[in-house]
């Protein structure tokens, strides 16, 4: 086995859609893995290299004691969404960071931006990465950092998620002329990226454009997902005049703090930006593959069990306040459950997965009359598995003893109850496809 | 290792190392022939912490409640799901392929593992009265006090029970506190009807023995066991492993077991290697537990589809909503074990026990199927009641039945047990009554009666019947005398709990290790005798 410039490495961020795959591709590369995670989640399978640090990164204690006994670190952590404390984790998280790995002496640091610093015209996300970006190259720490492009991958999250969801629909919409040049990376590279850069002693520091192989528009980028993944070869667009999209994501923004577009999405898909790619390419000698084929194989891995499963987590976790989209493994962790306790009689229900929000009718109302069907059996082993979460705890050991609480959550959950119930009867009444409980 | 050993225990249970004990004090070679498997529930890292830190910190848990490979879930929809107060089901249930089964209706509970079925029990404890220990088949009291204070010294037992020297009792929790508080003061409901309410012995520490620490009751967790304070078989087994003349045979079945004039022959097959393996004793224990003691004696005597008794206790689960307790503060710190026991009392037997637990220190998962909300609102709806939630254990009593029965057969070379159990619905009626009783004196003092499961037959892990005790040699198969020596081989003695003819509804490993105790006494003096 090769010696290993930095043997320990923690990687902030770790519970990410990319943080997931750094660990999993850094353990496999024989690192010893420290994973800083905000959430109390089991985000990977137990490995003897593993170690988790759970913490908030904008508490200098938690991210000073995770940084003890590493040699370099990988900063994933960042919130994509103009939320109130972006800046406290992008700014003073990476501050936090920069002190922290100084005062343990770390010999690297890794910090992976996006190209949305680039902007002229920056969001919240641009504005408050290229801040900490500053921070960090004004640190005397030797920090790589690197500017990443979209990063697709499955199961879809993020940009790459709304891009998905927008393909689907018969007239895509596009904001601006969608002329501006991508260089999507899968998810895979960028872990072996972030490995690369491992492998060389650090040298002062050096900022890099971090892209896939091959250079398209946003528009053929949908185009190409809409083919791949929804089978469509001539995709219809509508563009979608940048102030228009401004107004559009302001009034979504205000009604719904988590709907999929924001002002940051809007500038940073409108905008064109300098792109070069090839020095981190030459540098580290990354020889990313080809976008269609790895696109293709992503689709691949749309598994129609996780999706299940996935659905069944948010259902069951919804209501008791838990993160709310389930980890790889842990989604994993059900697929493997489900068949185990099912056995051969293990089935997708298919009919439900896109309705997934008659999951609450069918099961109060299965629950009553056919107690013992398959989705019943599915959805109490995904409490199972989420009542061994510990972040289920804060609501599940809870102790709120104000009559005034046991009263206000009664009443709300009777509401929920009798709605679905009524809704769960006239399913029952209309459909009697049992596809629908397996 | 030597070619001929004094003696050879099968089975590393309760029964197994405390037979062994006095054997090794009185200086014989001794193996232990063993499954000795490891549990699938390995020792985890952070066990040491108690219920709410390891809930609200560890992210590897499920491998604690649901085992490395989730087996535990296999068993959430059946009966052995619905017992609460275990978690390792799963490495007790995963060996049913190697000593297989086939029954009507029973769920029976089996371990290769170290330390047997006991190493998952709930510690609670209780000492046989004359009359209980007549119908099972063991001597009088007055023989027996000796052998029971000699276990409860070696394991701790804390309790109080007059003529034993135990430790102080435990601290229970404010609802047991309670309700024994109300019993006491107006309690002529309670002893009209002839039940009685105390607190369980148990063997938990509360005065720190050699190396195992009393960690006060209250923050112990039924899961972690910190500072070994709850007494399980492999603390023995390992003081044992230490000696030098106790040798463990682990990762073995025993077949058969041969008594020649000189010497018994243990016939055994390899779990891993499968390849069969011959060890010699001058005199043999079976401790591998009831089932598997008759198993192996009938088929050393090759008595093939001649049924013998078997017994076992129907067993009941009951949830209560103390309603007292719902809004009212409560200390965090709780356990899951036993806080009070409600017994039933009829001729001086026992014949009806109630061990109620907190359901705050285990997982809600298993009281969701009886909830007839959705489940996330019944997470919601237990989360908000769960600290006001009890459930007690029913268990009653049980003795030999002509339908009960334990059948060796063969299918080719292939041997399997068959057991039939129906118990008389007459008889568990009457039982059941008892058990409305406690749930009606329960309810005047507010605390409501939600659901009684019943559990499959056999879900409560107590075996007995198979060899009974007779005073001579009569026309039964296999039977022993009054110290456990088989009649048909005299080398051959039985220490577990397959001499017994009735179970009492008490819980009743302790009495099981005393009753090891005085053989392995008894043989030890024929031993020595001998040489």
């Amino acid at each position: 086995m090769k010696k290993l410039l930095y043997p320990k490495v923690l990687v902030t961020g770790a519970g990410g859609f990319i943080g997931q795959e750094v660990v999993r591709y850094l353990l496999t590369c024989g690192y010893h893995v420290k994973a800083f995670i905000h959430q109390p989640v089991s985000y990977f399978e137990p490995h003897p290299n593993l170690e988790i640090a759970i913490g908030d990164i904008a508490q200098l204690s938690d991210i000073s004691s995770a940084t003890k006994g590493v040699q370099a670190c990988i900063h994933l952590a960042a919130l994509k969404v103009d939320q109130a404390d972006s800046y406290l984790v992008n700014v003073r998280g990476a501050k936090n960071l920069i002190h922290a790995s100084l005062s343990h002496k770390l010999q690297l640091l890794i910090n992976l931006s996006t190209l949305s610093t680039k902007l002229p015209v920056k969001g919240v996300y641009g504005t408050t990465k290229s801040e900490a970006d500053q921070a960090f190259a004004s640190s005397k720490l030797p920090t790589v950092t690197l500017l990443s492009s979209i990063v697709y991958g499955e199961p879809a999250q993020g940009v790459f998620k709304d891009l998905v969801n927008v393909s689907r629909l018969p007239v895509i919409p596009i904001l601006g002329n969608g002329r501006q040049d991508v260089y999507p990376l899968s998810r895979t590279d960028i872990a072996v990226a972030i490995e690369k850069v491992l492998q060389l002693p650090a040298t002062g520091n050096v900022t890099y454009d971090l892209g896939g192989k091959d250079g398209v528009t946003l528009r053929e980028f949908l185009s190409l997902i809409s083919h791949v993944y929804h089978k469509r070869l001539h995709p219809l667009f509508l563009e979608i005049p940048v102030g228009m999209g401004l107004i559009l994501a302001r009034v979504l923004e205000f009604l719904l703090p988590n709907a999929g577009i924001n002002q940051s999405k809007v500038l940073g898909s409108t905008q064109p930006i300098e792109i070069d790619i090839k020095p981190f390419h030459q540098h580290f000698k990354f020889k990313p593959g080809s976008l269609q084929p790895n696109l293709k194989q992503e689709c691949r891995r749309i598994h129609l069990g996780k999706r299940e499963a996935a659905m069944y987590y948010l259902y069951v976790a919804s209501h008791i306040g838990v993160k709310a989209s389930p980890s790889e493994f842990q989604i994993k962790q059900l697929v493997q459950a489900f068949e185990l306790v099912l056995g051969k009689e293990y089935r997708i229900a298919t009919r439900l997965l896109s309705l997934p929000f008659l999951t609450g009718p069918l099961d109060t109302i299965t629950k009553l009359v056919i107690p013992k069907c398959g989705l019943q059996k599915k959805i109490q082993i995904t409490a199972a598995l989420i009542e061994t979460q510990p972040s289920s705890a804060k609501v599940l050991l809870q102790k709120n003893d104000s009559l005034r609480y046991l009263l206000r959550v009664g009443l709300t959950s009777a509401c929920i109850f009798i709605i679905w119930f009524v809704c769960g009867g006239i399913i029952l009444f209309l459909v009697k496809a049992e596809d629908t409980y397996a | 290792m030597p070619n001929i050993f004094d003696v050879i225990i099968i089975g590393s249970g309760a029964a197994g190392v405390t037979a062994a004990t006095p054997l090794i004090e009185a200086g014989l070679s001794i193996a232990m022939v063993d499954g000795g498997t490891a549990p699938n529930f390995q020792q985890h890292p952070t066990s040491n912490t108690t219920f709410e830190e390891l809930r609200s910190s560890d992210t590897e848990q499920w491998q604690l409640f649901l085992g490395q490979d989730l087996s535990a879930l296999k068993y959430i929809h059946d009966s052995h799901g619905k017992q609460m107060t275990s978690g390792n089901k799963s490495f007790i249930v995963k060996h049913s392929q190697q000593l297989p089964i086939i029954t009507n209706n029973l769920e029976i509970l089996q371990s290769l593992g170290q330390g047997g079925l006991s190493q998952a029990w709930g510690a609670v404890c209780d000492i046989f009265t004359n009359q209980e220990l007549n119908l099972v088949g063991l001597p009088s009291l007055k023989t027996m006090k000796k052998h029971y204070q000699e276990v409860i010294t070696q394991i701790g037992v804390s309790g109080k029970k007059a003529g034993f020297k135990l430790q102080p009792t435990l601290k229970v929790n404010e609802q047991a506190e309670d309700i024994l508080r109300v019993t006491q003061s107006g309690g002529s409901y309670w002893r009209q009807n002839q039940l009685s309410i105390f607190k369980p012995m148990m063997a938990v520490l509360s005065k720190s023995i050699k190396k195992r620490r009393a960690v006060s009751y209250s923050e112990l967790e039924f899961w972690g066991n910190q500072g070994q304070t709850m007494y399980k078989p492999d603390i023995t087994l390992s003081e044992l492993k230490s000696k030098k003349n106790f040798k463990y045979l682990p990762g073995y079945i025993v077949q058969t077991v041969t008594d020649k004039p000189a010497q018994v022959l243990v016939s055994a097959q390899g779990i891993e290697t499968d390849t069969p393996k011959v060890f010699k004793a001058r005199c043999v224990i079976l401790a591998a537990g009831s089932i598997n003691t008759c198993r192996i004696l009938l088929s050393s005597f090759k008595a093939y589809d001649q049924s013998i008794p078997f017994i076992t206790k129907p067993h009941t689960l009951t949830s209560y909503l103390n309603l007292k307790f719902l809004l009212r503060p409560q200390s965090r710190r709780v356990t899951g074990l036993c806080q009070l026991v409600i017994s039933h009392l009829h001729k001086h037997t026992t014949d009806v026990s109630a061990q109620f637990y907190s359901y705050k220190s285990l997982l809600w998962y298993k009281l969701l199927p009886f909830i007839p909300l959705p489940t996330p609102l019944a997470l919601t709806f237990l989360s908000l009641v769960g600290q006001a939630l009890l459930v007690s254990d029913n268990r009653y009593a049980w003795g030999v039945e002509k339908n009960n029965t334990l059948t060796l057969r063969r299918r080719k070379t292939q041997e399997y047990l068959d057991l039939h159990y129906s118990p008389d619905p007459t008889r568990l009626n009457q039982l059941r009554n008892s058990i409305h009783r406690i749930q009606f004196g329960l309810l005047r003092m507010g605390i409501i009666p939600l659901k009684t499961v019943s559990l499959a037959h056999g879900s409560t892990a107590h075996y007995a019947g198979g060899i009974p005790v007779r005073e001579k040699k009569g026309d039964e198969l296999l039977s022993v005398n009054s110290q456990g020596q088989l009649w048909q081989a005299s080398n051959i003695y039985v220490a577990d709990s397959s001499t017994w003819s009735y179970l009492p509804a008490k819980p009743l490993t302790l009495t099981i290790m005393a009753n090891a105790n005085r053989i392995g006494h008894l043989v030890a003096k024929q031993a020595f005798q001998r040489k």
